[in-house]
């Protein structure tokens, strides 16, 4: 930074980084907002290639896809048949480590489910309008995740038909749930999280199935269509109401996405359990949420934008502006591993400083290290724009960030457990082959669920894309670069 | 302060109509109102606590314009990281209320004079440094693995070696600590009330130590202390302490000044390569802050009572800080708007009214991060931190209520809900008086916060006068007369930011 | 929107209902909802793919209550929560459990918070699609060519002729002079 001349303004080869072309737009000029939609598309363009996903006919290559995920969902289905036949002791729980995949996945899979409503809400009232590209899908991940962490808990009851024990509900045993333990509260947080997600998702689709509607040929298409668009007829006197209740849900979800990682720390924090009860856990839980999502939004991006022909919409700019949020979540939990550590030894409490001294030393230090490498390392790379416009590295780091993440869950639930207060009970986690086909086969139910939708619903939010295009503005030719609000 | 000089940038598509701030006038009074610290040391001088009673409301007062500096230099950060265009006209008061850092370094002269020379009258773990406590921890160092239960207040029962400092400290221990000293040097274990599993009748008294002594709740034992601060004798101690002071000073002052200073270049060059250097600094300085802010919030507030910890608190404080520089922003543009000094289109109603929606943002993540941290000590109810809590009445014991009870409760509705409700509606975040009135609420409240968190330190009883007002008004003309010296070496709004047009034509939804 | 609503008796199935006017472009949508609204009419919509920045005060559209029924849920949601807990573990199943009161409101707070969250966004969804009155499937307009890319990209002026103003004559005047696409009659 020895250029700071006048001479260099409006110039990016001075600020050392290359001339992009003309589809590129992850240029850094601070006089000109970039395009958030690269190539030369209008409305009309924008509807077609949208539409065109749904209305073509199904390539082989989808078929292939569902027919991988459908095994991997077999699995998960075998898993659970073995699970409720034989019992839980087909996991790998024990005593002390009671609670093992399957809390591990649970909150792997909350967490990443909360990219999605953070990108339709936080990034809605930031207005951060380049999220338009990609919340649809986003939210889609979003809620196929949740569904997959749900099952984990309700699966780990036991006896999983009696599930509905959770809710309040009046019963023949004159029995109600307790409001004080934080499992409750889960109950709560990822139902209601589930509920308004899908609200939200469904909400902003209408108008998107309503063109789906209108462009559909054939008549289970048009009928379906037609019936969840509701009769949407984009009347402006709908869109004022509908653009109200869209603000008002975005400003209800963004609360509602911090709490439920809350929540689910609350599981682990109101413990006494050195390692788990420490009051930085809700807001270190939600920034690893936010990190894991993203991870994944990024891992599905990618390939989605290659395979789909979405690289107008989903463009370079776009990918890295999720690497810097990965980058800045990174950052956030490494901050709270230091803390955590810190205040372990400033504790002065003896427990609290075995447990983080068996982290890094005990017998799952590869596990640590492993978290550490991915979690913390990884990131780092994003410092660099090299790194975040490369799709091969920005791949690389969204995997670690995937794999770490997983491993972050899996360090704070067996290192805690497995050796407790009394040495005598201390005994290792190892999980079984059930604990790991569920796992694996969990990802079978989410991509089943995510090329359903890849195929069957619009995939990118036309309607708001088009609203951020310069050409909804009035007059666009006289102010057309500072619309759109990229950052 | 009506004086106006419009400074008319050449470049008319980028330039705002900002004059610039004109100080002598509103200086004079600031410096003037320092010299209310004077009776502020004589009030307590004479009072029950001695200067002691003074050094806590100087903490409090320090920790509150701190928060508003720390804030600033936040803000001016993360305008810069997501490459802000609202904020651009908003962003030169920002610089200004960060440029105050060298003015709070000065003002913490008297907090270092009285750790280094004070013999722990206000921070307990200082009393060691004259005296040269044995680290303690080494005895036990060795135990990490050992397996006995999990009481580590009654773990450490044994009469420990270092004693020979208590005696020295408690000269200047505050009250109740003292007369529980003197009490009971056998009961250490004092289990933390919270726990208790239900209230009987039994517990409306204060429980009685077995030789007949009062003990108060929340007031950790001299004895337990002393062990857990010798403890931590190789972070808390005097020369550590400074050393970390001057460091964070070093990297606050550094940056404010940096930012500021090439914002204010960018006023007569118009270089856009100053807004992306600015650009790719936020991100590093962000690191930087994030990592000063919370060791500095763990040195200045939670290592009163060296006991305690919590891993949430740096963030407590930062939440404080954000919630100050909005109210603090609000108040001062509307200053400069009503007196002509801002132009009312530069600084316009679409720009408080962001302003009083991340106001209303922060009064929810405060009450998340104050919900997040009692709750889970609450819950937990272990006595190593719940007697922190107690000491603030913060408990659902009645036998346990104290005077500072009714603090903790008002601070749930006057912090939280009735800000809350009162911020909700746009209409009212779109009105200047509405607005300024929820500003000045909640940096009120902002202060009594800081209070609650400190002033129990030295009183379970609560404590409040005019010492604490004056040492308010004194660091304020500090704080005040700082801003408004460097506010009137340039312009107040900046004069060819390249995102200035897109500022200005800011809407809301 | 009063469009789709049984206005009409079946009885009379070619009868004008409406004329609706085709543009292209955002500018032109927000001159013609200017003109449209000067000339007096109450019983008209525009349509458009999305929406269209300006047009509400080009329209005339007022504030919705929507935020009311939001805030209605919400209280609706806190005070449920509330009962629920207090219900649930104070009054018809007390217990005791890990040394809390029966009604801890520490403890009780996450679950009212899911609550009010949660009736606020059934306020929000079902109160925006109440407001709208959909779903309501059945609309003369889709059977319009030139109302088939209001979903695309094309915008549209639909004037009712349940309007009190309404005149066949006058009203495809004042829609032409707004120099549109094309210019239809809508029959229910």
């Amino acid at each position: 930074m020895t250029t700071l001349t006048s001479d260099n303004a409006h110039n990016p080869v001075a600020d050392g980084e290359k001339v992009l072309g003309p589809n590129d737009n992850a240029y850094q000029d601070p006089t000109h907002r970039a395009p958030l939609v690269v190539g030369k598309h209008n409305f009309t363009t924008i509807t077609e290639t949208v539409t065109d996903l749904n209305l073509r006919k199904t390539p082989r290559a989808w078929y292939i896809a569902f027919a991988i995920s459908n095994c991997l969902l077999l699995m998960f289905l075998y898993c659970i048949y073995e699970l409720i036949t034989k019992g839980v002791g087909v996991w790998g729980n024990n005593n002390p480590v009671a609670w093992g995949f399957p809390i591990v996945n649970f909150v792997f899979w909350v967490g990443i489910g909360h990219a999605g409503t953070l990108i339709s809400a936080i990034l809605f009232l930031f207005r951060q309008n380049w999220r338009t590209s990609i919340n649809r899908f986003a939210e889609a991940m979003t809620i196929f995740a949740v569904c997959c962490a749900g099952a984990f808990p309700a699966l780990h009851v036991g006896r999983p038909w009696l599930a509905y024990w959770l809710f309040p509900i009046p019963n023949q045993m004159g029995m109600w749930p307790q409001f004080r333990s934080p499992l409750l509260w889960d109950v709560f947080a990822v139902n209601t999280y589930a509920t308004v997600s899908l609200l939200f998702w469904y909400v902003g689709m209408i108008p998107d199935l309503a063109t789906l509607r209108d462009r559909c040929k054939n008549k289970i298409g048009q009928f379906l269509y037609g019936l969840f668009s509701l009769g949407w007829t984009g009347s402006s006197r709908h869109w004022h109401r509908y653009e109200k209740a869209y603000l008002l849900l975005a400003a209800l979800a963004t609360p509602l996405v911090l709490s439920v990682h809350s929540v689910v720390s609350f599981d682990f924090a109101t413990s006494q359990l050195p390692g788990w009860h420490t009051t930085i856990f809700p807001p270190y839980f939600v920034a690893g949420a936010v990190f894991g999502g993203f991870a994944m939004v990024v891992t599905l991006a990618v390939p989605a934008r290659q395979w789909f022909g979405l690289k107008d919409f989903i463009t370079m700019r776009h990918l890295e502006n999720m690497n810097k949020i990965i980058l800045a979540t990174g950052m956030i939990v490494s901050y709270a591993y230091i803390t955590e550590f810190f205040t372990a030894w400033y504790s002065g409490h003896h427990f609290e400083q075995f447990v983080f001294l068996n982290r890094p030393f005990g017998p799952y230090s590869w596990a640590f290290f492993t978290m550490v490498f991915c979690n913390v390392c990884a990131p780092q790379l994003f410092w660099f724009k090299k790194c975040r416009t490369s799709i091969p590295v920005m791949m690389f780091v969204a995997m670690c960030v995937n794999v770490g993440m997983w491993f972050e869950r899996f360090v704070i639930v067996t290192t805690s457990l497995h050796r407790d207060f009394l040495p005598s009970s201390w005994d290792m986690f190892v999980p079984t082959k059930i604990d790991i086909m569920m796992f694996i086969g969990s990802f079978g139910l989410f991509f089943t669920l995510f090329l359903l939708f890849c195929r069957f619903l619009p995939m990118v939010a036309m309607a708001e894309v088009k609203n951020v295009t310069p050409q909804a503005h009035a007059h666009h030719d006289h102010d057309e670069h500072h619309e759109g609000g990229q950052h | 302060m009506t004086e106006q000089e419009t400074t008319q940038s050449p470049d008319a598509g980028k330039a705002s109509t900002a004059g610039k701030l004109t100080g002598g006038k509103l200086c004079i009074p600031a410096v003037g109102a320092i010299g209310a610290l004077v009776p502020a040391i004589i009030l307590a001088a004479v009072g029950n606590y001695g200067l002691t009673r003074f050094m806590f409301a100087y903490i409090i007062a320090f920790a509150f314009f701190l928060s508003i500096s720390l804030g600033a230099l936040f803000f001016v950060c993360i305008q810069h990281i997501s490459r802000a265009a609202w904020s651009v006209t908003s962003r030169r008061v920002a610089e200004v209320l960060a440029m105050t850092m060298p003015v709070m370094a000065i003002a913490f002269l008297p907090i270092a004079a009285n750790v280094w020379l004070g013999g722990g009258d206000v921070y307990p773990w200082a009393a060691s440094h004259a005296h040269h406590a044995p680290a303690q921890g080494e005895e036990h160092a060795d135990t990490t693995h050992t397996t006995d239960d999990h009481a580590p207040a009654a773990d450490h029962a044994e009469p420990a070696t270092g004693h020979a400092s208590l005696t020295a400290r408690d000269e200047y221990a505050p009250d109740e600590k003292k007369a529980a000293h003197a009490a009971d040097t056998a009961s250490v274990v004092h289990a933390a009330p919270a726990q208790e599993v239900v209230v009987d009748e039994s517990h409306t008294e204060p429980a009685v130590t077995l030789d007949g002594h009062r003990h108060i709740p929340g007031v950790i034992d001299p004895h337990t202390e002393e062990i857990y601060t010798a403890k931590k004798a190789a972070y808390l101690n005097v020369p550590f302490f400074i050393a970390r002071w001057v460091i964070y000073f070093a990297v606050w002052i550094g940056l404010s000044f940096t930012f500021w200073k090439k914002s204010v270049e960018q006023d007569t060059t118009g270089d856009v390569q100053l807004t992306r250097f600015m650009e790719r600094l936020s991100p590093l300085a962000i690191v930087l802050f994030a990592v000063t802010v919370t060791y500095a919030t763990f040195d200045l507030i939670m290592s009163l009572s060296p006991a305690w910890f919590s891993t949430i608190f740096g963030v407590y404080y930062f939440a404080g800080c954000m919630l100050s520089i909005f109210a603090v922003l609000i108040l001062v543009l509307s200053f400069l708007r009503n007196k002509g000094i801002i132009d009312k289109d530069t600084v316009s109603k679409e720009h408080l009214h962001d302003h009083g929606k991340f106001l209303f943002g922060f009064v929810v993540f405060w009450a998340y991060i104050a919900f997040s941290q009692y709750m889970l000590i609450w819950y937990a109810s272990l006595p190593e931190t719940t007697f922190w809590f107690v000491a603030r009445g913060a408990t659902t014991v009645s036998a346990d209520f104290n005077s500072w009870s009714i603090v903790s409760i008002a601070m749930i509705f006057c912090n939280f809900f009735i800000p809350f409700i009162g911020l909700m509606s746009r209409h009212i975040k779109r009105t200047n008086a509405t607005l300024q009135f929820w500003a000045v609420w909640l940096l009120v409240f902002h202060w009594v916060d800081l209070w609650w968190l400190i002033m129990p330190e030295m009183s379970v009883s609560l404590k409040v006068g005019l010492v604490e007002i004056l040492t308010m008004v004194g660091l304020g003309g500090l704080f005040v007369a700082g801003a408004v010296w460097v506010g009137s070496l340039n312009a107040i709004v900046p004069q060819k930011d390249p995102r200035m047009t897109e500022s200005l034509a800011f809407k809301n939804m | 929107m009063v469009l789709g609503m049984p206005t009409k008796k079946p009885d009379a199935p070619s009868k004008v209902v409406a004329l609706i006017a085709e543009f292209d472009s955002v500018d032109a949508i927000l001159a013609a909802a200017e003109k449209v609204r000067d000339a007096g009419y109450t019983k008209w919509d525009t349509h458009s793919p999305f929406p269209v920045h300006g047009i509400d005060d080009a329209m005339g559209i007022k504030p919705t209550i929507l935020p009311w029924l939001v805030l209605g849920g919400g209280i609706t949601g806190l005070l449920g929560g509330l009962g629920l807990a207090w219900y649930a573990n104070v009054f018809e199943y007390p217990f005791l459990t890990s040394g809390k009161p029966e009604f801890s409101l520490p403890a009780n707070i996450p679950v009212i918070f899911e609550t009010t969250v949660l009736l606020s966004a059934f306020g929000a969804v079902f109160g925006m699609l109440g407001l709208n009155r959909l779903p309501w499937h059945y609309n003369p307009l889709f059977k319009k060519k030139s109302f088939s890319r209001v979903t695309n990209d094309r915008f549209v002026v639909v004037i009712e002729a349940a309007d009190p103003i309404f005149d066949t004559q006058r009203t495809t005047d004042l829609l032409n002079s707004l120099s549109p696409i094309c210019v239809e009659e809508v029959e229910d």
